[in-house]
């Protein structure tokens, strides 16, 4: 803590004005007063709405399907079904196949769809669709789809689409392949030194097998999109989306279309945290539309969130690792098995190549297989994959500093992986932040009062995680403008899901040396905005802010050079300060940069600048969690009382921002770790599908969470940020497992943590309601 | 089938002619273009939509439209006073209490009405009080510390459409 501060110091004393300042959210007051548009809020005259016919089977052939009497129904405009989607499209691609083919692949797939005048209509008419099944075979869990007599549920070899995976990192993805039989859609491996010889070295091994559940990103706004052609052929979608330009291409792709006819309007969005990279309803939309002649709008209801969506994977993760009495670990061998569903998107590269990115192990082996199941298929879930495996990881170095009875932050600063070691997949670290969250941590007054007491016949427990995430980088470009009113604007095309947009007005104010007042950040849709990546991988700031920067840079040349002319001067000897360009050497030589606008108007033009950035090196982000936990042993209930999260943001642009990122991220692992599950009864019928049985975590479960922001510069990211939004959820479920593991004296291989898994480790009896 | 209605809205009054199964989150969306109220769970189990109905917090998700005759409503679009953001709104603002913003208005609403019941309440107090309203991106952290700073009257002051006649 103590570096990082003088760090900042220097920072801010380095002449820093706008980034580095808590500045308020530009979207701040539209949020509290209603008037920020989310996907469901537009609409259009003449709209029709839809409702979906989703499979009740998990794995059946689809033996008649017949839509008459739904057409003849009143106010229906379209039904729509496979028949209507592209015969080329990618059988292995959740997001291509929008309706179900000949075969349904898990219970809440979408059938078909229904546009019609109100939504009572549609419902009504969704019903009178007649359907039949054969059913076939369905394998619900991933460890019985990979034995040999499993029945395949594959029914297609096609490649496997990782665009969107890759979006959040696309470390590891080289070395991943693809298989082509049986329900193991893909693995990889990753191994260096000599494993055997490094268990041999070991004093002490511990090993398990540790299981994550499903769970859903839970975004409180429901997908939502409103599609509309024009008699040219032309196709508007209005959609709550992570990415304007990405769903824009997968639209055009499924329309048919070139994406120039599409235009995606990216609307506030509800959150989204990997869950709205793909279209759940964006493509629907847009066919229907299309098939009515009408406007639609499509929008989802949490059941059908939870009941039909992409969820984040559930896993059994192996791990083994092996240590010497000091702590010093000398082997790790481990075994990602990775549940995608019904459709290979599982992050199981990554989840498997995490096991190895935290300690600097010599001798490791490391096996990841992504598994077909007959469930809701999965997509990302902020930082992806990563929470399983660290869990996994975590608990098993957890329970190797109980045995060797080494201080668990100790143990872990012995074995750190540093600047210089290599991730598995050969990858050299620049500079990290590790070592500096796990002392931020140490020394934090929070960790300092932890306490194993006893409280009123509760057991309690203390514990730590550390985690890290490389993150995105991907190329994205920034349009600046000098108003004539001497205000700058900027026209980005990335969502403003997490406070980048304020992120970029700083970023602009400080390279044009204006309040952040005069600063106007415009989030233009596709036929606009220049490219910008999507809201994934925590790359916005990073690599958008990157691209603003650079165009900072040259608008402020420009201003510079038409003020000069003015002044008479060289370029060189203007300072600009709060919008006013002044010479050094003359004091009395000042112009306002609404003069130079007027200036470059009459002369060379108006003075405009484009930021542009390629794809950059990742900027890994590593964070480290504490947590304190009391535990009723009649109950099995768990009661988080400390939260803690120090985590390494290379340079926070807005620290405020920074810290509900922190926070909002370790409540989600609270989520992992005790709260969260979406269960699935044996035909694979996801059963919890309202919040009242889904429980995320609320106010009053939370404790307060202390955030501290660790900033080890990163060379490439804009003053030195690195990445910002998913490190966070990583290190916080995999501390408080640990902290239960520690309060009740036994280990811990399950998240969730719910009371009946609680009393079941502690070998009580559990009730009916299991 | 229709049933005729009256109520007012954000101090305007409404008559209106609406389906007996027609909700009031439905009514002020679709018919009052009052999109500021949110769904996000329609099961009165996430407080988006979470409206004052005569004074009172009411999940207008779980509230016909028609069981709403004759009250007064109060919006998020109406919860501002006297050309300022009200105090919570003010806070939530100054304490970077809105992430993505979709469970803000709910939010908004809720904690008003905690206040207008209970003061000075405890941390404690506003934790269950607003358990109510579910957040996925904040960890309620700052939400807390916004009612916080909202209750001991420390809001800013800040103008609501400065540039209107109203302010």
């Amino acid at each position: 803590m103590v570096d990082t501060a003088v760090a900042r110091d220097a920072k801010i004393a380095g002449g820093h004005r706008s980034v580095g300042s808590p500045a308020a959210r530009i979207d701040g007051i539209p949020n509290v007063t209603g008037a920020s548009l989310f996907g469901a809020d537009y609409s259009l005259p003449g709209m029709l709405w839809t409702k979906i016919l989703r499979s009740s089977h998990a794995h059946a052939r689809i033996t008649r399907i017949d839509i008459s009497k739904a057409r003849a129904h009143r106010g229906v405009r379209a039904v729509a079904t496979a028949e209507d989607l592209p015969q080329d499209r990618d059988a292995a691609s959740r997001m291509q196949n929008v309706f179900a083919g000949e075969f349904v692949l898990f219970v809440g797939q979408p059938v078909a769809a229904v546009a019609a005048v109100t939504e009572a209509d549609a419902e009504e008419a969704v019903d009178l669709i007649e359907l039949d099944y054969e059913p076939l075979p369905a394998v619900i869990d991933p460890l019985e789809a990979m034995e040999p007599d499993a029945p395949v549920i594959r029914h297609s070899a096609d490649p496997i689409d990782r665009s969107e995976q890759r979006i959040h990192t696309d470390v590891g993805s080289e070395s991943e392949e693809e298989t082509e039989d049986g329900n193991v859609s893909s693995e990889v491996h990753f191994a260096r030194g000599d494993l055997e010889a490094g268990f041999a070295e070991a004093d002490v091994i511990v090993e398990g097998r540790y299981r994550s559940a499903v769970l859903h990103q839970s975004y409180l706004e429901p997908h939502a999109a409103l599609a509309a052609w024009d008699a040219a052929g032309n196709l508007t979608v209005w959609c709550s989306t992570q990415g304007q330009f990405h769903i824009r291409d997968e639209i055009a792709k499924i329309v048919d279309v070139p994406a120039t006819q599409v235009k995606v309007i990216g609307t506030s969005i509800g959150g989204g945290f990997g869950g709205k990279l793909g279209g759940l309803v964006t493509h629907m939309a847009a066919i229907l539309a299309r098939k009515a002649g009408a406007p639609v709008k499509t929008v989802i209801r949490r059941s059908e969130e939870l009941g039909g969506g992409t969820p984040a994977p559930a896993s059994v993760i192996d791990v083994k690792i092996g240590a010497k009495h000091d702590g010093v670990m000398t082997a790790l061998e481990g075994r990602v098995v990775m549940d995608t569903g019904a459709f290979p998107e599982a992050p199981m590269s990554i989840a498997t190549l995490l096991l190895g990115a935290i300690y600097d192990i010599p001798n490791f082996k490391l096996d990841g297989y992504e598994v077909l199941t007959n469930k809701l298929s999965v997509t990302a879930y902020r930082a992806p994959g990563a929470p399983n495996s660290i869990f996994a990881l975590e608990a098993a170095v957890g329970e190797l500093a109980r045995r060797l009875e080494l201080d668990p932050i100790g143990l872990r600063l012995k074995n750190e992986i540093k600047e210089g070691d290599k991730w598995p997949d050969g990858e050299p670290l620049g500079p990290i932040g590790l070592r500096q969250c796990l002392e931020a941590v140490r020394d934090h007054p929070t960790y300092q009062s932890r306490s194993s007491e006893p409280e009123n016949g509760k057991l309690r427990g203390w514990s730590v995680a550390a985690g890290g995430w490389p993150g995105g980088s991907g190329p994205a470009a920034a349009a600046l403008h000098l108003n004539e009113d001497g205000s700058i604007r900027v026209l980005v095309g990335a969502i403003n899901l997490t406070g980048t947009s304020t992120g970029f007005a700083q970023i602009a104010a400080e390279e044009l040396r204006v309040p952040i007042e005069r600063v106007q950040v415009i989030l233009g849709d596709t036929d606009e905005a220049p490219p910008a990546p999507v809201s994934g991988g925590s790359q916005i700031t990073y690599a958008v802010g990157t691209a603003v920067k650079r165009g900072g840079e040259e608008l402020m040349r420009l201003i510079k050079n038409v003020a000069a002319e003015r002044l008479k001067v060289e370029p060189e000897d203007l300072e600009a300060i709060d919008g006013v360009l002044q010479s050094k050497s003359d004091g009395e030589k000042k112009i306002d940069y609404a003069l130079v606008a007027g200036a470059a108007i009459a002369a060379g033009g108006p003075l405009a600048a484009t930021g542009s950035k390629p794809r950059l090196p990742t900027a890994p982000g590593y964070a480290v969690a504490f947590a304190e936990v009391l535990v009723d042993p009649e109950t099995g209930q768990v009661d988080l009382v400390k939260l803690l999260e120090a985590q390494d943001v290379g340079f926070a642009i807005n620290p405020k921002s920074v810290e509900g990122q922190i926070q909002g991220g370790a409540v989600q692992g609270f989520g992992y770790a005790v709260t969260e599950e979406l269960l699935f009864d044996e035909e694979g019928r996801p059963i919890n599908t309202a919040f009242l049985d889904y429980r995320l975590p609320t106010s009053y479960d939370t404790p307060d969470v202390d955030a501290v922001i660790v900033e080890v510069p990163n060379k490439h990211g804009p003053y030195g940020a690195r990445i910002v939004g998913e490190p966070s959820i990583i290190p916080p479920g995999a501390a408080i497992t640990n902290a239960i593991a520690a309060a009740i004296g036994k280990s811990v291989y399950d998240q969730p943590m719910t009371p009946e898994r609680v009393l079941q480790a502690l070998g009580r009896p559990v009730g009916d309601a299991s | 089938m229709s049933v005729s209605i009256s109520m007012t809205v954000n101090g305007w009054l409404h008559e209106a002619a609406v389906e007996p199964r027609a909700r009031l989150l439905d009514f002020l969306r679709e018919d009052l273009g009052l999109t500021g109220t949110k769904e996000g769970c329609g099961t009165g189990d996430c407080g988006s939509c979470t409206v004052l109905l005569d004074g009172k917090p009411v999940n207008s998700c779980l509230t016909l439209a028609a069981e709403a005759d004759g009250a007064s409503v109060t919006t998020v679009e109406g919860i501002a006073a006297d050309g300022y953001l009200n105090p919570v709104q003010a806070a939530f603002v100054d304490a970077g209490a809105t992430q993505c913003g979709f469970c803000t208005p709910g939010f908004i609403v809720m904690a008003t009405a905690l206040l207008d019941d209970i003061p000075n309440p405890t941390e404690e107090e506003i934790r269950y009080g607003l358990a109510g309203n579910l957040c996925r991106c904040t960890g309620y952290d700052k939400i807390i510390r916004a009612v916080q700073t909202a209750a001991a009257g420390d809001s800013p002051r800040i103008p609501l459409r400065p540039n209107s006649d109203a302010s």
